[in-house]
């Protein structure tokens, strides 16, 4: 997966995080637009160096526009889930946060520390068992054997 | 944010400016995306303005009467292999609303001496 093919991956999630369960015409709404958005962003020749940055930064500073654009439209219908709504959508938020920060710095290393030496493998086979003692005369002998 | 009833923030205001300049470009309707890149291009900023906050400006621009919306003809977008483009127009009371903000800011500048658009400590409003 490339890290754009992720960030569109995490601004959709999110989408849908903070859409869940409103008025189905604005969750609707607000999610083709998102996708619009995404698809104009991925096939613009001029969208800039580091896509995949520019789209987890933009995510990341529009997460309280979203959350109060939520508030907003929630308001008009509260539902008895309202809290168990808005707990799971700041979870969600505060994921994508963490995620964000662990994905960014990976995208911006620039080239990567040089491999280590190839380790030397050694293989040493366990020493062979002492041969049987001999058997009696007129028995199948093991060669060799400790007379 | 709190505001002022009918009052616009100054993204809402940049909105306004930047459908009247491609207006005059003589496009008269535009989606989120080429707002964002519009809005990028005026603020000569590489990061274009975030989604949430983008889209609910333009939410609540609609809400306000200043601009109207409407999906394109579906033929358009299933022509071209990609999704829907909401389209926005700015509507007269957008207009006035941009009208009202440079008149206020060129009193405000003239009371206080200061070239309009110059206004110290505040980031220049559009013309």
């Amino acid at each position: 997966m490339t890290p754009l093919a992720l960030a569109i991956g995490l601004v959709r999630a999110w989408t849908h995080a903070y859409t869940w369960r409103l008025e189905p015409a604005v969750r609707d709404r607000r999610r083709a637009e998102i996708e619009s958005e995404l698809w104009e962003f991925e096939n613009d020749p001029e969208r800039g160096d580091h896509p995949a940055a520019h789209m987890l930064v933009r995510l990341l500073s529009g997460i309280p526009d979203d959350l109060f654009w939520r508030s907003e439209h929630l308001s008009h219908r509260r539902t008895r889930l309202g809290t168990g709504v808005r707990i799971a959508a700041w979870t969600m938020a505060t994921v994508i946060v963490f995620a964000a920060l662990w994905i960014l710095p990976l995208m911006s290393t620039g080239t990567l520390p040089p491999l280590p030496d190839r380790p030397r493998v050694v293989m040493k086979a366990p020493a062979p068992p002492p041969p049987p003692p001999c058997a009696p005369a007129g028995y199948p002998q093991f060669t060799p054997c400790v007379p | 944010m709190r505001r002022k009833p009918g009052a616009l923030v100054p993204l809402e205001l940049a909105i306004c400016v930047c459908a009247i300049e491609l207006r005059r470009q003589e496009v008269g309707e535009f989606h989120g995306y080429e707002m964002a890149r519009r809005l990028g291009d005026a603020g000569d900023q590489k990061l274009l303005t975030a989604y949430g906050t983008l889209y609910r400006a333009l939410s609540r621009l609609e809400q306000m009467g200043m601009l109207e919306s409407r999906w394109e003809d579906p033929e358009i977008p299933a022509r071209e292999n990609r999704p829907g483009r909401r389209l926005y127009t700015l509507t007269a009371a957008g207009e006035a609303a941009v009208r009202d903000a440079a008149r206020r800011e060129t009193e405000e500048a003239a009371a206080a001496g200061w070239a309009p658009g110059k206004r110290p400590g505040r980031k220049a409003a559009p013309a």
